[in-house]
C-alpha cells in the first residue's frame, strides 16, 4: 500500500505542478467569466436613454399606443421614444438622423388605409432582433388597443385583456421546487464537466503510460514495484489530479461568475440550483467513470507504443462518451423514456446519463441502483483487464499485439 | 550459500526461444560477466532473475530460497535501456528509488547525496534527469541501483556510454563492492571490462550457454596456439611446416600454430636464422574466443 501511495503522490505532484495543469484550471473559469460576466456587466452599464427611436405615424393615437406598449413591456426602459407626424421632407431628415448617428432609428408606420404597405425599421445596425421583436410585439398591441377602443371597450376592460404574461418554470422534486430552467443549465455545464474531464483524464493516463514506456522507466519500476502497484497508483494519482480540476473549476465558476449569474438573476429570474442529491451523483459518477474509462485507457496505452498509434485506437474509448452527448438531448426530453432508461443503465454510458436524469428528474430507485451495480462491475471488469494486459503490455516494445496475442496476454503468468 | 541460482530455466516468447536450458549460480563476493552478441538471451535472462517475466520451465532460487519478491529488496537491478523521469529532479528521483525500497525518506536522501559524491555527480543534483547526458544519466541510474545496499547486483550493460574515466571509476567501485562479499553479475560486449573483473563467465549464444565456468579455466581450454616474436634477421622460420598462418610487420611477427605443432620447435628454427629480441606464447584473448565460439554463426 505504501508503494501505491508513494506511486500516486508522484503521479499527483508531477501533474499539478505542470504549466498544463494551470492553464487548464485557469481556462475554464475564465471562459466562464467571459460567457456569463462580459455580457453582463456591459448590460449593467448599459445606461437608459442612450437609444433613441422616434416613430412616425399619421395615427397619433396609435404612436402613442405603441410608446405606451414599450413602456409596459420593460423595453422602454433602454429607449426613449418620441412620436411624430409624418411630414413632406421627413422622411429624409430621420435618414440624416440615423446616418448621422443621432438617433438609433425610426419605425415608419404606414396610413393604415394602406393596408399592402408594412412598417419600416430604419436604423444604423440591421441586427437588432431583440428590439425589433419588441417592437413588433408593441406594435401589435397598440393596433389591439386602438381596435378594441373603436369596438366601445371601456378602457379598464382592455387594460387588463392586454396586460403582458409571462410563464415561470418551476421544478418540483422529492417535495422541494426550484426554478426548471436554473436546474436544466446547471445539470448540462456539470454533464459538459464530467464529460471532458473523463475524456482528458483517460488520454492523460494513456499518454503517461506510453511515456513511461518509452523512456523505459517501467525497467526500473518493475524491478521495484509490482505492476499492480504501478497501475494502481497510476490511476489514483491521475484520479486526484482530475477532481482537484473539477472541484477548482466548480469553486471558481461559483466565485468567477457571480456578478455574472446575479445578472442573470435579476433579468430573467433564473436561479442556477443544483440538489445536494445531484451533487453527491455527480461524484459518485465521475468517479466511477473515471476508474471504468482510465482503466481502459490503461490498456489501450500499454498496447501500444506510440501517440500516434494511441490516436487511432483512442476512438474505441472516446465513441461511447460522444454517443452521451448525442444523446443528451434525447434523455432531457424523456428522462423516463426507454432510450434514456437503457442507455443510464450501461456502464460506458451511466457515468454521464444516469447522472444527467438523476440531476433532471429522480428516476426510480432500483434503476439507480442497478446503475450503480452495473457500474462497479464494468469498473472491476476495466481494471481487471488493464492489469492483465498492462503487465505484459509495458514491457513489449514495437508491434502493436494482434487479438490472439491480447487474448494470450490474459492468461500469462 | 549460492547468492543466486538458476537452473534449467527455459523461456519462449511464441515460437522463439529467448532463453534455453540455463543454469548459473553466484556467490558471495563473486563478480560475474555474462556475455553474448544482440539477442543472445542476455535480457531476458536479466528479466527472469528479477521476477519481472516468469521462466516456462525451470527454477529461479534468490539467497537460497525459492523466487520471491520479497527477497527483490535485497537486489539491485540495473536495466540495459535507462529509464528516468525525464521532467523530475534528479535527487527526488532517487528519494522517491529509495523509499520504494523502504528507505525512510531521510535515510534514502543521505545516501543519494553520499553517492552523488562518490561519483562525482554533485552538479546534477538540481537537475532534471531529461537534461543530463547518457554518461550522467547513467551514473544516476546506478546510484538507485546500489541506493539501498544490495548484497547483489545484476547490471545490464553498466559500461555502455561512459567514457574511459568515469568507466574505470565504476569499475572501482564495483571491485571495492565485491570487497564487501557482494555478489556482481553483469552483461556486456565489452571484453576488456570481462578480463578484468570477472572470475566467472557465461558465453549466451542463441538462447544457451555456449561457455560457462571460471575464466582461467576456460581459457585454458582453448590451445595456446599464438606466438609473438620480435626478430631482426632472415624470415626464413616463418615457412616453419607447424606455422599455420602469420603476419610479418617489420620484425614483429603474428604466427599462429597448427594443433600438432610445438612452438618449442619454433623457437629453435627462429634462433637459428634470426636474432631474436622477445619470443611469447601468448594466452587466447577472451574476444577471440568470443569470435571462436559464436562467430559465423551469429549471422545465421
Amino acid at each position: 500500500m505504501r508503494n501505491v501511495w508513494l506511486i500516486a503522490c508522484r503521479e499527483y505532484l508531477e501533474r499539478v505542478r505542470t504549466k498544463a495543469f494551470l492553464v487548464s484550471v485557469l481556462l475554464f473559469p475564465l471562459i466562464l467569466t467571459l460567457a456569463f460576466g462580459v455580457p453582463a456587466y456591459f448590460a449593467s452599464r448599459h445606461t437608459p436613454g442612450t437609444a433613441h427611436v422616434d416613430v412616425v405615424s399619421a395615427d397619433p393615437a396609435l404612436g402613442t399606443a405603441f410608446a405606451n406598449a414599450m413602456q409596459a413591456n420593460g423595453a422602454a426602459s433602454k429607449t426613449s421614444i418620441t412620436v411624430l407626424a409624418p411630414s413632406k421632407d421627413l422622411r429624409a431628415m430621420l435618414d440624416a438622423a440615423v446616418d448621422a448617428h443621432k438617433i438609433s432609428g425610426y419605425l415608419w408606420i404606414p396610413d393604415t388605409s394602406d393596408t399592402q404597405a408594412e412598417p419600416e425599421y430604419i436604423s444604423g445596425s440591421a441586427g437588432d432582433l431583440q428590439k425589433i421583436a419588441a417592437m413588433q410585439g408593441a406594435l401589435r398591441q397598440a393596433k389591439m388597443h386602438e381596435a378594441l377602443e373603436q369596438s366601445g371597450l371601456p378602457p379598464q376592460q382592455i387594460e387588463r385583456l392586454l396586460a403582458p404574461v409571462s410563464i415561470h418554470a418551476v421544478q418540483r422534486t422529492s417535495g422541494k421546487t426550484s426554478s426548471g430552467a436554473g436546474t436544466y443549465i446547471a445539470s448540462l455545464v456539470l454533464m459538459f464537466l464530467l464529460y471532458g474531464s473523463l475524456m482528458g483524464q483517460g488520454f492523460a493516463v494513456s499518454r503517461s503510460i506510453i511515456e513511461e514506456k518509452n523512456s523505459r522507466v517501467f525497467e526500473v519500476m518493475l524491478a521495484i514495484v509490482t505492476p499492480e502497484e504501478m497501475l494502481a497508483g497510476k490511476l489514483l494519482g491521475v484520479g486526484a489530479v482530475g477532481l482537484t480540476q473539477t472541484a477548482l473549476w466548480l469553486l471558481a465558476g461559483l466565485i468567477f461568475s457571480a456578478p455574472g449569474l446575479a445578472a442573470v438573476d435579476a433579468s430573467s429570474g433564473l436561479h442556477l440550483h443544483l440538489a445536494p442529491e445531484a451533487m453527491v451523483a455527480f461524484v459518485i459518477c465521475y468517479v466511477l467513470g473515471f476508474f471504468f474509462y482510465s482503466a481502459l485507457s490503461a490498456t489501450l496505452g500499454s498496447m501500444v507504443s506510440s501517440e500516434q498509434e494511441l490516436q487511432q485506437l483512442n476512438l474505441l474509448i472516446t465513441l461511447p462518451l460522444i454517443l452521451c452527448i448525442v444523446f443528451f438531448n434525447v434523455v432531457l426530453r424523456d428522462p423516463s423514456g426507454t432510450l434514456a432508461t437503457v442507455l443510464s443503465l450501461l456502464p460506458p454510458f451511466a457515468p454521464l446519463l444516469m447522472y444527467l436524469r438523476i440531476a433532471v428528474q429522480t428516476p426510480p430507485a432500483w434503476q439507480i441502483g442497478l446503475s450503480l451495480a452495473l457500474m462497479l462491475g464494468g469498473v472491476w471488469a476495466a481494471i481487471w483487464l488493464a492489469a492483465r494486459i498492462y503487465r505484459v503490455g509495458v514491457l513489449m516494445y514495437g508491434k502493436r499485439p494482434t487479438l490472439p496475442e491480447l487474448l494470450r496476454w490474459l492468461h500469462y503468468r | 550459500m549460492h547468492l543466486f541460482q538458476m537452473e534449467q530455466v527455459c523461456k519462449a516468447y511464441g515460437a522463439k526461444m529467448a532463453v534455453d536450458n540455463l543454469s548459473l549460480t553466484l556467490e558471495a563476493g563473486e563478480i560475474f560477466g555474462l556475455l553474448g552478441p544482440n539477442g543472445a538471451g542476455k535480457t531476458s535472462t536479466l528479466r527472469m532473475m528479477m521476477g519481472m517475466t516468469m521462466p516456462d520451465r525451470g527454477s529461479v532460487r534468490l539467497f537460497d530460497q525459492p523466487f520471491a519478491r520479497a527477497s527483490l529488496r535485497r537486489v539491485g537491478y540495473l536495466p540495459e535501456e535507462r529509464g528516468l523521469y525525464k521532467k523530475m529532479r534528479v535527487l527526488d528521483q532517487l528519494v522517491l528509488l529509495g523509499q520504494l525500497r523502504g528507505l525512510e525518506t531521510q535515510e534514502a536522501r543521505q545516501r543519494a547525496l553520499h553517492w552523488m559524491e562518490r561519483l562525482e555527480i554533485t552538479e546534477a543534483l538540481e537537475k532534471k534527469a531529461g537534461e543530463l547526458s547518457k554518461g550522467m544519466q547513467q551514473k544516476i541510474q546506478f546510484i538507485a541501483t546500489v541506493l539501498h545496499g544490495p548484497e547483489l547486483l545484476l547490471l545490464d550493460e553498466p559500461f555502455s556510454g561512459l567514457d574511459p574515466v568515469n568507466a574505470l571509476l565504476l569499475q572501482d567501485v564495483l571491485l571495492e563492492m565485491q570487497k564487501q562479499g557482494k555478489a556482481i553479475l553483469f552483461s556486456t560486449h565489452r571484453m576488456d571490462q570481462v578480463e578484468r573483473l570477472c572470475e566467472s563467465i557465461c558465453l549466451m549464444h542463441g538462447g544457451r550457454a555456449v561457455l560457462t565456468g571460471r575464466l582461467r579455466e576456460i581459457k585454458a581450454r582453448f590451445p595456446r596456439n599464438r606466438l609473438q616474436v620480435d626478430f631482426t634477421g632472415s624470415t626464413e622460420f616463418l615457412s616453419h611446416p607447424g606455422i599455420a598462418s602469420f603476419t610479418n610487420d617489420n620484425g614483429r611477427a603474428e604466427i599462429e600454430l597448427r594443433a600438432d605443432a610445438d612452438a618449442q620447435q619454433i623457437l629453435a628454427a627462429a634462433m637459428k636464422s634470426a636474432s631474436l629480441s622477445r619470443f611469447a606464447i601468448e594466452e587466447p584473448t577472451l574476444e577471440e574466443i568470443f569470435i571462436q565460439t559464436v562467430g559465423g554463426q551469429s549471422h545465421a
